[in-house]
């Protein structure tokens, strides 16, 4: 076993101690929280199944306050925790301090002993000497991008920005050797930019630092001098310096007295690295492995040519009075003319066919499916590139993949599952599913949808091209300047990804507008808000969201263009810019992007716990409000991304709390679904209910570490390292892609007609949930001992070579459940048991149609009148009558309680949207080679929204009489 | 799937032949390997010989002028040339008005031989692909190479143009001094 050098649990140091207490009072609060809430969990399950609900909602509304009230006991524990180690940490600074400055540059570090006395300041470089039980003042800096000096051994990290100067305080308590490394990602190399830290006896640190100040001892030998003169003519004194010598070089590290640097915790290959020059001594291998020759793009590409359509689509109608009356003895309502009219709809409601029709398809059945299944082969390919890193770190020092190709991929990746498929999937499940479950004939505003399609496609294939034609983007999926900037950010690397944000910002923006729509003006009569299905609540929220967040990013990312493209400023510190301005904006998207991903999932999970559970989802409200709060919560939060670099005590404290506020209303819903299973009527074990009840579990793990990581001072140690990778996946993966994968085992039959196979679902779970354990739980113990984020290899030295392949075994596994999970829906389309209308005997409108629903949903349009409408039909009034089947109606309805306003012939199929996005693309692609791609981009963008939105007649005026006399036949016969 | 398919073989087929991206950390490219004879002076005997067109290997390629960017500062070439090449107690290397001339060989010689008054020899000193990366990008100063590859501003204070809005001059002058 290697020493943990570079370990937050074995500390060295004072500051370090502190943090390591911490450590334990969070580990020991949630390892508490998180078995009673599994505890919890598995007495209602067993309770469930003995005996049917025998608790009164009143003694579960107390349980549940009660849990919810022990969990904010446990976070102010915590809370109070965190503040006091954070106000230790500040106290402890000290007069006499030893002053060291310590400058970051891609990939090394400049270290410094200042001195009044200018002849008596030690330069050394990636390493340095402290005393034993004297205050260290490290005074940080960055010469280039953003670096983040981190000593786990002693304290935690500190990010160094450029223009900007921070403070470090440590102690060693023990005298040793411990590693730091660059904890920040900057740039190709970030995985070498190590540092030594000796921490010496005072007496030997008084000698090491009195003899650093000579200068290096003549040569002696003939040998050695024939090595002063390679060094002082060649190359070498170029950029490196050794005092005493003619070398004076300040772009490298200093070589003075060099050999006795302690050498055996540097990467192996570091000598070589650097910025890869042919001045040393060989070359360097990873490098010329990226060097292949791979191409890259020319000119706008990524749009085919297709074939206009000629055909102008029928314009809505003008909009009409709408029969406002519910009506239980209607003629229309026997049988016989249901069918007639059903048979009206079939006639009307345009279902185009071939492969014109489907370029052409506003139906939202058709967008969100095929919305689903590109996110998914999206998912795929960044799952692939996924494999590929947990290839390269399986082992120490691996050569798979060099780090110009493994920053891309990694890159790649992040951007591909957040902005590809993780925020379109579940827009994508709520365009599929919303209409169905409000009951509405069409989604508002379709045509909208379907270019927010062709945008996520065009944008998804983009991305991957360019990343196939070595373009891919490498500068992280948070692209933070300057590395991301017009210095650092060589080539259009990080255009392609800013042009990507794009794309999935337009497609995610247009998607939240319609269905916001939807939800608030197309619910059938009878849902009241307060009769929303919880799936609806959370999509209404969401895209709310999507709406206030996605204009930071839309914002920073077009000022990162401009600082690249026309040399804009808007980041450059030396201009009167800001650096920290991009995480700012970032992140004030990127925080509440977590819970755009995450709320969907929990509106996934409230009708399959209810449904599997056989009673109705325990405290709706206290659901809807735990939905809102958390949207609100979540714009407040950003921040405890960005606590390495520095914040004053105040902004700590408001930031800490409001993070951890955040777990409040997820707690609730939690306590909400144990209810719900504690008093519903026995389980069913379904694979969808599986995968719920795994949510627990790997869930509570993602939100118990997001509470570890909220406190400042404890996330000066993980921020940055895997401890962070294993957070971000369990909540993300844990948190949204299981219950996804449970709602698609849930909708499955309802999508297609045919259910999945449940043994081959099964076989496919456990698979995935033992993959996804092996592969992201390790990862907490490895970012514990110190390894960074972003790094694409490290030294066999560090002993981080066995948890890295348990994790890429892992990785492998959940490889194979994927494949089981694809086989399963490839063999039941196939072969799969045919499906019901309501298989799963669910309560939500959804299942009240055929499977699949037809193209216009519903015929004839149910009405309902309570929140569960397929479990109280008694109460259910009937049907909604007096829409036109001729006209591809939709019925609007008022907001809060959902009477009936007037009919709204939808809009129909359409080529358009397909022109527009394909337009819209070429714009994309051009103006990230020039500025003037915005202007005559903008031209057959133009030419395609005139022919999207051309206007048409308005309805004949006899047609109209016709109308009015069919509106109201009683009044019409009187 | 068979439109996803060729969408992605057209973007293909758009993006061969351009090496923008191309990272060589360590090797010189094929087209610096080339020796020519290499003129100081438009003056000849006769008709004049066809101008040679060695261009820089780095040319088109993003990384090697980012590094040609970084170097012109680490080895303190804007000492002399100033620092976006407007010249100091060196000539100007932004303007269209080229001592020893604009093409690549040429001042790949003028670099590594050095030049009367000042210009030191950076050969032997520097490794060559380094100067291939200098060569290139001095020549962005005056919009020589491609703008798609050409470097953007610093994270500095403004020196004038980035060198990715630089136009190419239309009329090169060779011989002034």
């Amino acid at each position: 076993m290697a020493p943990l050098i570079q370990s937050v649990l074995h500390p060295a140091g004072v500051q370090a101690a502190r943090l390591n207490q911490l450590w334990w009072v969070m580990f020991w609060v949630c390892t508490v929280v998180f078995i009673s809430v599994l505890t919890a969990l598995a007495m209602a399950i067993a309770r469930g199944r003995r005996s049917a609900s025998n608790a009164s909602d009143a003694t579960l509304t107390g349980s549940v306050g009660a849990a919810v009230g022990i969990s904010v006991a446990a976070l102010l524990v915590l809370l109070t925790a965190s503040e006091i180690t954070g106000r230790d940490l500040d106290a402890l600074k000290a007069q006499n301090a030893l002053r060291i400055q310590i400058t970051g540059n891609q990939w090394w570090w400049d270290v410094q002993y200042l001195n009044p006395d200018p002849s008596l300041t030690v330069v050394t470089a990636n390493e340095i000497h402290v005393p034993v039980g004297r205050p260290v003042g490290i005074v940080a800096k960055s010469n280039d991008v953003i670096h983040s000096l981190w000593i786990p051994a002693l304290h935690g990290k500190r990010d160094l920005l450029p223009g900007r100067q921070s403070e470090i305080w440590l102690q060693a308590d023990r005298a040793g050797v411990y590693r730091g490394q660059c904890a920040e990602y900057c740039g190709a190399q970030h995985a070498k930019m190590a540092l030594t830290v000796v921490a010496d006896l005072p007496d030997d640190f008084e000698r090491w630092l009195s003899h650093m100040r000579g200068p290096a001892p003549p040569p002696a030998t003939e040998s050695q001098m024939r090595g002063r003169d390679v060094i002082e003519r060649g190359p070498c004194a170029m950029c490196h310096s050794i005092a005493g010598t003619l070398a004076g070089g300040r772009t490298a590290p200093d070589l003075t007295h060099l050999a006795q640097r302690d050498w055996r915790w540097q990467h192996p290959e570091y000598t070589r690295q650097s910025r890869g020059l042919d001045c040393r001594p060989t070359t360097h291998q990873a490098g010329q492995q990226d060097a292949r020759d791979r191409s890259c793009l020319g000119g706008a590409a990524g749009a085919s040519r297709l074939p206009g359509d000629p055909e102008v689509n029928a314009h809505p109608l003008e909009q009409q009075k709408a029969d406002p009356r519910l009506v239980y003895d209607d003629p229309r309502l026997e049988p016989a003319a249901l069918e007639r009219e059903r048979r009206h709809h079939e006639a009307s409601w345009p279902d185009p066919r071939g492969f014109l029709g489907w370029l052409r398809s506003t139906d939202h059945k058709s967008i969100g499916l095929r919305t689903i299944v590109t996110a998914f082969v999206w998912f795929a390919m960044a799952g692939v590139l996924a494999a590929l890193m947990r290839l390269q770190l399986s082992r120490p020092e691996n050569t798979i993949l060099g780090p110009d190709l493994y920053n891309q991929i990694f890159t790649t990746h992040g951007t591909a599952m957040m902005f590809l498929f993780a925020v379109p999937v579940m827009l994508g499940m709520g365009v599929y599913l919303v209409p169905l479950q409000v009951g509405a004939r069409a989604i508002a505003v379709p045509r909208l949808v379907a270019y927010g399609y062709w945008m996520l496609l065009f944008g998804g294939i983009f991305l991957f091209a360019m990343f196939f034609a070595n373009v891919g983007p490498d500068v992280g999926w948070f692209s933070y300047v300057p590395l991301s900037g017009p210095e650092y950010g060589i080539g259009k690397r990080p255009d392609v990804w800013a042009q990507l944000i794009t794309f999935s910002e337009v497609s995610a923006l247009v998607t939240a507008i319609s269905l916001i729509v939807t939800i608030f003006k197309l619910r059938t009569p009878g849902m009241a808000l307060n009769r929303m299905p919880l799936f609806v609540w959370a999509m209404l929220v969401v895209s709310f969201m999507v709406i206030f967040a996605m204009p930071a990013v839309m914002l920073s990312s077009t000022c990162l263009i401009l600082d690249r493209l026309v040399g804009t400023h808007f980041y450059n510190y030396a201009e009167g810019g800001d650096v920290l301005l991009w995480q700012h904006l970032f992140w004030f998207f990127g925080h509440p992007e977590v819970y755009i991903i995450f709320l969907p999932a929990l509106g996934m999970i409230s009708p399959i716990v209810s449904t599997f559970s056989r009673r109705p989802v325990f405290g709706y409200l206290a659901l809807v409000l735990s939905n809102i709060a958390t949207a609100f919560i979540g714009f407040g939060v950003w921040v405890h991304h960005m606590f390495a670099t520095g914040l004053p005590q105040f902004g700590q404290s408001f930031f800490t709390a409001a993070s951890m506020m955040i777990v409040v209303p997820t707690a609730t819903q939690i306590f909400c679904w144990i209810a719900t299973i504690w008093t519903g009527r026995g389980v069913r074990f379904t694979t969808p209910m599986l995968y719920v009840l795994a949510w627990f579990f790997v869930f509570l793990i993602g939100g118990l570490t997001g509470v570890m990581v909220a406190s400042v001072p404890l996330d000066l140690q993980l921020h940055d390292t895997f401890f962070i990778v294993a957070h971000l996946h369990y909540v993300l993966i844990g948190g949204s892609v299981f219950p996804l994968l449970a709602g698609i085992h849930f909708w499955f039959p309802k999508i297609t007609g045919r259910m999945l196979n449940e043994r081959l679902g099964k076989v496919a779970f456990w698979l995935f949930f033992t993959g996804f354990n092996l592969t992201f739980f390790p990862m907490h113990i490895l970012g514990l001992q110190g390894m960074p984020r972003r790094v694409y290899t490290y030294p066999a030295a560090m002993g981080w070579g066995s948890l890295n392949l348990l994790a890429s075994i892992g990785a492998g596994i959940i490889a194979v459940a994927l494949t089981v999970y694809l086989i399963n829906v490839i063999v039941s389309l196939r072969v799969g048991a045919a499906a019901t209308d309501n298989p799963w005997d669910a309560a939500d409108l959804e299942w009240s149609t055929s499977s699949p629903p037809p193209v216009y949903n519903f015929s004839p349009q149910p009405t309902v009148g309570s929140r569960d409408p397929l479990w109280h039909t008694e109460l259910t009034p009937p049907f909604v009558i007096g829409l036109n089947p001729e006209k591809c109606e939709v019925l609007v309805t008022h907001l809060l309680d959902a009477e009936p306003d007037h009919r709204y012939p939808t809009p129909g199929p359409s080529i358009w949207p397909l022109l527009a996005a394909i337009a819209t693309t070429i714009l994309f692609i051009w103006s990230i080679f020039s500025p003037w791609g915005v202007v005559w981009g903008s031209i057959p963008l133009f030419i395609t929204l005139v022919g999207w939105f051309w206007p048409h007649r308005g309805v004949p005026p006899r047609e109209m009489e016709r109308e009015l006399a069919r509106l109201e036949p009683r009044e019409a016969t009187s | 799937m068979g439109r996803f398919t060729f969408a992605l073989v057209c973007t293909m087929a758009a993006t061969l032949g351009c090496e923008r991206e191309t990272r060589r950390y360590t090797e010189l490219p094929a087209a610096a390997n080339r020796s020519t004879a290499v003129r100081l002076t438009t003056l000849q005997p006769g008709s004049p010989q066809p101008i040679s067109n060695v261009q820089s290997p780095y040319q088109y390629n993003a990384y090697g002028l980012a590094e040609g960017k970084r170097l012109y500062a680490a080895y303190n070439c804007a000492g002399c040339h100033g620092v976006a090449g407007g010249g100091a107690i060196g000539p100007a290397l932004m303007d269209d008005k080229w001592i020893y001339g604009s093409h690549a060989d040429q001042i790949f010689s003028s670099i590594s031989q050095g030049r009367p008054d000042g210009m030191p020899s950076f050969g032997g000193h520097i490794p060559d692909q380094q100067i291939w990366q200098l060569v290139g990008y001095v020549q962005s100063l005056a919009g020589l190479v491609s703008q798609d590859a050409a470097t953007s501003r610093n994270d500095d204070q403004i020196v004038g143009k980035p060198e990715n809005r630089i136009e190419g001059t239309k009329q090169i002058q060779t011989g002034h001094r």
